[in-house]
């Protein structure tokens, strides 16, 4: 009965009922099995209003929108440009180093793809780089920077997880770098072969841009040294945000002048946000239900029977979560999939705080995969390329995130160095 | 019933664009106060929080007309016209799932206000949002049930 039930909410999942909806759906179904009173989805959702640090998502979110909405990607890039440029394979690694700092801000929604690739692409195609590595490059791209702050899916999940974002910002980070660094050798490698020259670094150049893009740039610069630095609290640091980014577009690059553009932006970042957290809203009574009726616990005890190491454990948790990323995207699947991995993690001696990277850092491959990354998706629809032309050009990519989440996964020292270091105390 | 939709979205949007301006205001009042007067705002935290759900659940109201969050997995592979076969079905499923949540937030919110102590009645007040865009989402699905799709290539 249940099993038929919960075949039918994933078929009307994936014919395109909202997962709120969906949701919503197999809560009321699950209270009536079990006897209870609706009203009890209602008394989780309520939990929404009790946490503090929920705060931090439309705050960052609208300082995403407003700069996204004012120009920034267009002065990073070229701030990027003019620095990174000269490089061999340079162009490449700007590519690389704006998309990623510009998901962190737009919080993987897919809007970089937008947003730089149809910049970039024309610019490496007449630098040379070829079709297939172009494409490649900027569909892959398109979800980097997403365990950089400020981004959303850690404000999720942390707020799913109830695990501190500062830690897991922290923890992002080198694993982040990692990545950025793993592609940039790869575009290095690639130039070399094509046989580009690098063009020369010129200061001027290089003044021009940043006396445009310094502003932008001081946003994320601010919030890394806030937030790690222990000045400001996650929630702290999107106030902040928010107003720093609504100020620098509105007085001083005017770019978001007339209150019609104004309120068009807050408008965007309520759609974005509520779109976001009512399933949320919904998931809590649900995820709660399933809690109360032990799923987890019999998971684990059918788990127990063939999984004895954390080895064992983190491999099968890294196929299951590239199968979730077959078909949810990131966002649905922290939310309906955190909370039923975590007591698991727990038991097997994972660091909560470890597991979110490991998660994203999944999740993030599951942006390339047929059937429905999103990433394949957008960049089919920029570029107007076809999406298994698109996936090919992408392979290259996906092995090297596929090596570098192997090490994110079995070296947890890389997302937990700081552990040992004082700077623990701070959160 | 299309006017109706767009007065209605009109109204919603306000209130959702005033609250999270209301909401980068008061967080940043919290902050000036807690750093240079040393003091905190009364209740702000609590307004702070509201607010957020306020946002969110008109955010989400709204998103009816534009895209909430799907999985669909299937229905991207689907033709054009499947998927817009497929549209009134999942309007019409959804309106019932909401209209559902509606009645069962009523009955908790009205439960909550009769026993909310005098001090309280004004945070139960502010929780009538649950309920509220409940019947709002309830609401639009049905509507969009009647009108039908949207035209496929409207602007975002």
């Amino acid at each position: 009965m249940t099993l038929t039930i919960v075949i039918l909410l994933a078929i009307a999942a994936s014919l395109g009922v909202p997962l709120f909806v969906v949701l919503g759906a197999g809560g009321l179904i699950a209270t009536r099995l079990s006897g209870l009173d609706p009203a009890v989805l209602i008394v989780e959702m309520m939990r929404l209003a009790s946490s503090p640090n929920l705060m931090a998502i439309p705050l960052f979110t609208l300082a995403g929108v407003t700069m996204s909405r004012g120009g920034a990607p267009q002065r990073l890039l070229q701030v990027f440009n003019a620095g990174f440029g000269w490089m061999p394979g340079g162009l490449a690694i700007v590519a690389l180093v704006s998309c990623a700092f510009f998901t962190a801000f737009s919080g993987a929604s897919g809007v970089t793809i937008l947003a730089l690739g149809g910049l970039l692409y024309p610019i490496l195609l007449s630098e040379n780089y070829t079709k297939n590595f172009s494409l490649g490059l900027l569909t892959s791209s398109g979800s980097l920077g997403l365990l950089f702050p400020p981004s959303l899916v850690i404000l999720l999940y942390g707020t799913v997880a109830g695990v501190s974002i500062e830690q897991l910002f922290l923890a992002g980070f080198a694993p982040g770098l990692l990545l950025l660094a793993l592609l940039a050798l790869y575009c290095v490698a690639t130039s070399r072969r094509i046989g580009l020259t690098p063009k020369p670094f010129s200061l001027p150049a290089l003044l021009v841009a940043l006396r445009a893009g310094i502003w932008d740039l001081l946003l994320p610069i601010g919030i890394v040294a806030g937030l790690f630095g222990g000045f400001v609290t996650a929630t702290e640091a999107a106030t902040c945000s928010a107003a720093y980014a609504l100020l620098l577009e509105t007085v001083m690059h005017r770019n978001l002048r007339s209150f019609a553009q104004l309120s068009d932006t807050l408008r965007e970042t309520a759609v974005l946000v509520g779109s976001l957290l009512i399933i949320l809203g919904v998931a809590l009574g649900l995820t709660n239900i399933m809690i109360d009726a032990q799923i987890p616990m019999k998971i684990l005890a059918l788990m127990k029977q063939d999984v004895q190491s954390q080895t064992h454990f983190l491999l099968l948790l890294n196929v299951f979560l590239l199968a979730v990323g077959f078909v949810m995207d990131i966002f649905s699947a922290i939310i309906v999939v955190v909370p039923l991995i975590l007591p698991l993690a727990r038991h097997f001696g994972v660091d909560p705080v470890h597991l979110g990277i490991i998660f994203l850092a999944n999740l993030e491959i599951g942006y390339l995969h047929p059937p429905i990354g999103i990433n394949l998706f957008l960049a089919s629809q920029r570029f107007r390329e076809p999406i298994l032309r698109l996936f090919r050009a992408c392979l290259p990519f996906l092995m090297i995130m596929i090596v570098w989440l192997v090490l994110v996964t079995y070296l947890p020292e890389l997302s937990l160095w700081w552990k040992k270091t004082g700077l623990i105390r701070v959160f | 019933m299309a006017k109706l939709e767009f007065y209605l979205t009109r109204t919603e949007s306000i209130v959702a664009i005033s609250g999270l301006a209301l909401l980068v205001l008061l967080s940043l009042a919290e902050i000036s106060a807690r750093n240079f007067f040393h003091t905190a705002i009364p209740g702000a935290d609590v307004l702070d929080r509201y607010l957020v759900v306020w946002v969110s659940f008109l955010g989400a109201v709204l998103a009816v007309r534009e895209r909430h969050i799907k999985i669909d997995a299937v229905a991207v592979w689907l033709s054009e016209a499947w998927r817009r076969r497929l549209e009134r079905p999942i309007f019409l499923f959804s309106a019932v799932v909401c209209g559902a949540l509606f009645w069962a937030a009523v009955r908790f919110w009205r439960e909550e206000w009769a026993y909310a102590a005098a001090a309280e009645k004004w945070i139960t007040g502010l929780g009538i949002i649950i309920p509220l865009s409940f019947f709002l989402l309830a609401f639009h699905f049905s509507l969009r049930f009647l009108i039908g799709p949207r035209s496929a290539n409207r602007a975002p």
